[in-house]
């Protein structure tokens, strides 16, 4: 997946972590769901008209899941964080989700779940660049 | 005469009827069930049949021109450039999640712009691997036949299209 969609992307920063589907995309998985494909007005965390596709679309939906912006992609302990992309205010294109390790992972659209080092390792291609950092405080298992 | 594309209720032209002119069908209107029945048609090859507008009164006889689906409005090879043209978007879309952005890619308008005929190709390709064609879908027929638990549910979306062009014709049993 790498070459013009990716050019940031290299063998050393990015792993294969699952097969092509297109069960779910990014945002679905950057809110901790494979069921869905998310999107707004079909499959959306609240009620939105279905041609709301731009940033802040997507930052309402994260802020709805909890999320608050954020300053950095530094791990912070007791948080989790996702990065949302676009290529203008236009479309959203992307939302990567910090895994535990500090990592991130993204759902390639209808492609494969990948582990990469960094946020900027998906961007400066199809998804633009990252344009805004959330974070939300990780929930405590039921007891 | 209603549009072709007014409404979309297509059925293949599996009888010929001579009595009607060549390439087109004739539907008789029933206030009764709300809905176009075929009378007859006179087409070739793969054709399907849209009927139009709701009709104005029981009886009511309307002549449509048949839709091949070997034969988009400029009387290109629709399947063909269905099968291209598909091709492009996916390769162009693969990578991508949001919905209206890969609907916005031009394969994507081209494809809708190939009209009522390439619905059972898409039928068939949706029916074959599940993908992101409800937009084109709903633009061309003006249906959502998905119903509010399968939302989201890629593959249950595609069952739901497949279903309703089995129940319209245009999707092989």
């Amino acid at each position: 997946m790498m070459g013009p969609a990716f050019p940031r992307l290299t063998p050393a920063n990015h792993r294969v972590t699952s097969p092509a589907t297109t069960d779910y995309n990014c945002i679905a998985w950057a809110a901790g769901d494979t069921a869905h494909w998310w999107e707004p007005g079909r499959f959306w965390p609240l009620s939105v008209g279905r041609d709301e596709f731009g940033v802040g679309a997507l930052e309402t939906a994260f802020r709805h899941l909890g999320f608050e912006p954020c300053e950095s992609e530094a791990p912070e302990p007791g948080f989790e964080k996702v990065a949302l992309y676009a290529e203008s205010a236009l479309h959203y294109t992307h939302a990567a989700r910090q895994l535990a390790t500090g990592l991130w992972t993204s759902k390639l659209g209808g492609a494969e779940d990948i582990e990469h080092d960094s946020p900027d390792d998906v961007a400066g291609g199809v998804y633009g660049e990252v344009v805004q950092f959330m974070k939300r405080p990780i929930r405590s298992p039921a007891t | 005469m209603p549009s072709p594309t007014a409404g979309l209720d297509p059925r293949p032209c599996e009888k010929v009827t001579p009595n009607i002119p060549t390439g087109q069908s004739q539907w008789r209107w029933s206030a009764a069930i709300g809905q176009w029945n075929l009378v007859g048609c006179n087409c070739s090859g793969e054709s399907v049949i849209p009927p139009g507008v709701p009709g104005t009164y029981d009886g009511q006889l309307e002549f449509m021109e048949c839709v091949s689906i070997n034969s988009g409005t400029d009387g290109t090879d629709v399947r063909g450039q269905f099968a291209r043209l598909a091709a492009e978007w996916k390769a162009q879309s693969r990578y991508m999640s949001n919905t209206a952005q890969m609907a916005m890619l031009r394969p994507y308008q081209r494809i809708i712009g190939l009209g009522p005929a390439v619905v059972p190709l898409i039928l068939a390709e949706l029916d074959r691997e599940p993908n992101q064609w409800f937009w084109a879908l709903e633009a061309i027929t003006g249906e959502d036949p998905v119903p509010p638990y399968a939302s989201g549910r890629v593959r249950e979306m595609a069952r739901a299209w497949v279903d309703w062009g089995r129940a319209h014709g245009l999707v092989s049993s």
